[in-house]
């Protein structure tokens, strides 16, 4: 038996012609979407924006995009280039957060969570360290290192003093079950971004082998 | 027969359940690796896999065939050699645990032990490096693990817990290149 106080909505709603009601469901729906700034995608324009040189950190990792480089090839990093391609890098400081040590193949830690805003599927096409040119390194917990991300580019994609703009994601810690033992991070979701000036070095002598000065810091 | 002996039969009966509980282990302990204590200097045979840990070093610096890399490290000299099959005796689970965290031998040096093959019966000798931040080196406690599998559980893993607070520190150690070790 419906209470006394609710009858005027039966009332009110005997007299809403029923064509009216999916006009004003709309109309609704409308205002709200406007008020939260339409229909347009917001996480872009919520992410951080950090600058070269400013470090990113979550759980997993801390990650200073420092520079990035564009060079003819880049065969001691690991990465070919067919006819008409260049060889896009950026040089980061990486350091492992977390307590195990984390590989940077591809799928893994670096190779997942740096990419290029424009071309986000694309992981890189090689990871190494810049002191060593050791190839896929990994990254023991709290010991900082700095790693090249090479990716294979359309020559005329960059040109010198160009912007390249690179997502920063961060990703979830998960505990396999079932056939999958062990912790690992998935998931990457972007989480800043980085505005670095690219600089282009032609064939680039010195930008493709390390500093014979520099060890590892 | 009265109330009461049931009652103190049914409250014990649930201490004792709740005593199995405790002690139960958990799913991973049905799979742990089967460990092989060693001191320096000892032999430890595990099932596929004999080890003999002849030093272990701290240094700044790590240097072998020319290449060098500041660390600071902490170098693993060692023999070892495979027991029953050559097939698949790789030295391939080699890692530091210090204070909750776990590194893994250092891929870089151009020559080490580490992923190396194993032959039965011959000890090879070598060494392994570990990169690590300054805090680790300065800790009371650490445990080395060297098994034959990345995924060491199920197979023996020779272990040697280390005081590395204590381990003279070098500026420079150069590994020992890898070889027949007799």
């Amino acid at each position: 038996m419906p209470k006394r106080r609710f009858r005027w909505v039966r009332a009110a709603a005997d007299r809403l012609p029923t064509k009216w009601i999916a006009g004003i469901g709309t109309g609704v729906f409308l205002a709200a979407a406007a008020a939260f700034g339409g229909l347009e995608t917001v996480e872009a324009a919520s992410l951080p924006r950090l600058d070269a040189g400013e470090e990113h950190r979550n759980e997993q990792l801390a990650v200073t995009v420092q520079r990035a480089v564009l060079i003819d090839a880049l065969p001691e990093a690991g990465v070919t280039v067919e006819p008409g391609e260049r060889v896009l890098a950026l040089i980061v400081d990486a350091e492992n957060l977390w307590d195990e040590p984390l590989p940077t193949t591809r799928g893994y830690s670096l190779s997942s969570t740096v990419a290029l805003a424009d071309h986000p599927e694309a992981e890189p096409g090689a990871v190494a360290r810049y002191d060593d040119m050791t190839a896929n390194p990994w990254l023991q917990p709290g010991v900082p290192a700095t790693i090249v991300l090479a990716w294979a580019v359309p020559a005329d994609r960059h040109a010198a003093g160009d912007d390249v703009r690179v997502v920063l994601n961060d990703e979830t810690l998960f505990t396999g079950t079932a056939v999958i033992s062990g912790r690992y991070w998935d998931d990457p979701r972007p989480a800043a971004v980085v505005t670095v000036d690219i600089t282009d070095v032609g064939a680039g002598v010195d930008a493709a082998e390390p500093d014979p000065g520099t060890v590892d810091e | 027969m009265t109330r009461w002996v049931a009652a103190v039969g049914g409250a014990a009966l649930v201490i004792a359940a709740w005593g199995v509980a405790l002690v139960t282990p958990d799913d991973a302990a049905a799979e742990q690796p089967f460990v092989v204590p060693v001191e320096v200097g000892d032999a430890g045979e595990g099932r596929n896999l004999a080890v003999t840990i002849t030093g272990v070093r701290a240094a700044d610096a790590a240097t072998i065939d020319g290449w060098v890399a500041t660390g600071p490290w902490l170098i693993v000299d060692l023999e070892a050699a495979a027991v029953e099959s050559e097939s698949g005796a790789l030295l391939s689970h080699a890692t530091l645990s210090i204070d909750g965290r776990t590194f893994r031998a250092s891929e870089r040096p151009p020559d080490s032990l580490f992923r190396s093959a194993l032959s039965v019966g011959v000890p090879r000798s070598g060494s392994i490096a570990f990169e690590l931040p300054e805090a680790a080196l300065g800790d009371d406690v650490a445990v080395l693990s060297l098994g034959l599998s990345e995924d060491p559980r199920l197979d023996s893993v020779i272990e040697l817990h280390l005081e590395p607070r204590r381990l003279d520190r070098v500026e420079e150690a150069e590994l020992v290149s890898s070889g027949w070790a007799r």
